[in-house]
């Protein structure tokens, strides 16, 4: 039965590409990381957020780069598939300067993610991440675990309304 | 070694009669598409490993979400895994933690590694943002979102003093 999967050769040429691309956003050397992508795109799942074409895409490298200096992405796993390279990866920086309306935290963060690199044959089309948005933001200061007692509290005092609701509809029972 | 097509497809049964069982809620056939029953939730640090913990884990899910169901996007066959993008549908109609029922329906986008070993499940785990249920259950807002940052100044005013002092100083 003939195997539908990739040429060794193939897989080996993505898979360096993306160590490459991550190499490249390390250093902070985005031109290098652009020439990675043959249509640059991120996608971001958490928020619906889509960055498409080198414009975007630069500016979107720019703002976290203003916003986590020092960030660094470390790969723990690459699985290849027929048409993408998936990417287990954790990225560690720190909060120094202002990022969407919050002011620098000086924080660390630690943020565990997977991305999809979407291949059409040789070509890098899209980076689709997943990833905890709350995870950022905890480590940053800026969130409380709903669950936990603190978050408990705050969501009382934030969401008065969606919490009434459900105390209401837990002691009668509907 | 890239899995054969023979492998692929049993591998790729297990994993759809795992999803499908879910959605029936015989939870006792999902169980016995491990090989080694275990997840692990990214987003929150969860582990649940062996028999009894994932089948409390099925128990505590379905309590605070007892429609939830899952729909399979796109599958992704990998060495050692099987990737699968899906959403998750539910309502929130039971206890969350310590939450009571908001009786709000969210919608979540999920990427699941099924890890193999061989033939064998021996791992689900689950990347996902759990920002975005907490979002729709109306328990938590976008914190970059002009509300969501009045209760981040009102719940954080520590970090926020602080960082607003560091960027007023230039430090």
């Amino acid at each position: 039965m003939p195997l539908p999967t990739l040429g060794e050769g193939l897989e080996a040429r993505r898979i360096q590409l993306i160590r490459d691309h991550v190499e490249a956003e390390n250093a902070g050397d985005f031109d290098a990381a652009l020439a990675t992508f043959t249509h640059p795109r991120y996608e971001y799942v958490a928020t619906d957020e889509i960055y498409d074409g080198a414009d975007e895409v630069m500016a979107h490298w720019k703002e976290f780069e203003r916003a986590f200096p020092d960030q660094l992405v470390e790969i723990l796993k690459l699985h290849s598939s027929d048409d993408a390279v998936l990417m287990e990866a954790v990225a560690r920086g720190t909060h120094t300067g202002p990022f969407r309306g919050l002011p620098p935290t000086g924080r660390r963060y630690e943020l565990p993610f997977i991305a999809i690199f979407a291949f059409d044959g040789e070509d890098l089309v899209s980076e689709r991440i997943y990833l905890d948005s709350g995870t950022m933001l905890q480590a940053l200061g800026v969130a409380n675990d709903p669950l936990s007692v603190k978050g408990r509290l705050g969501t009382l005092v934030s969401h008065p309304l969606a919490i009434g609701r459900g105390v209401v509809r837990g002691v009668t029972g509907r | 070694m890239a899995p054969n097509a023979l492998l692929r497809r049993k591998r790729e049964a297990i994993v759809r009669e795992h999803m499908d069982s879910e959605n029936r809620h015989e939870f006792d056939d999902t169980l016995a598409t491990f090989g080694h029953p275990r997840y692990e939730l990214i987003a929150t640090g969860e582990v649940h490993d062996g028999a009894d913990e994932v089948m409390q884990y099925f128990t505590d899910s379905r309590t605070a979400f007892p429609d939830q169901r899952n729909e399979l996007l796109a599958l992704h066959h990998a060495d050692d895994a099987v990737l699968v993008e899906a959403v998750i549908r539910g309502t929130h109609l039971g206890r969350l933690g310590g939450l009571p029922p908001t009786g709000r329906a969210y919608e979540l986008p999920i990427l699941a590694v099924f890890v193999f070993e061989g033939e064998e499940l021996t791992c689900e785990r689950v990347y996902f943002d759990a920002n975005t249920v907490l979002r729709q259950l109306g328990i938590a807002r976008d914190p970059l979102s002009v509300t969501g940052r009045l209760g981040t100044v009102i719940n954080h005013p520590l970090t926020i003093g602080r960082g607003l002092v560091r960027q007023v100083i230039g430090r």
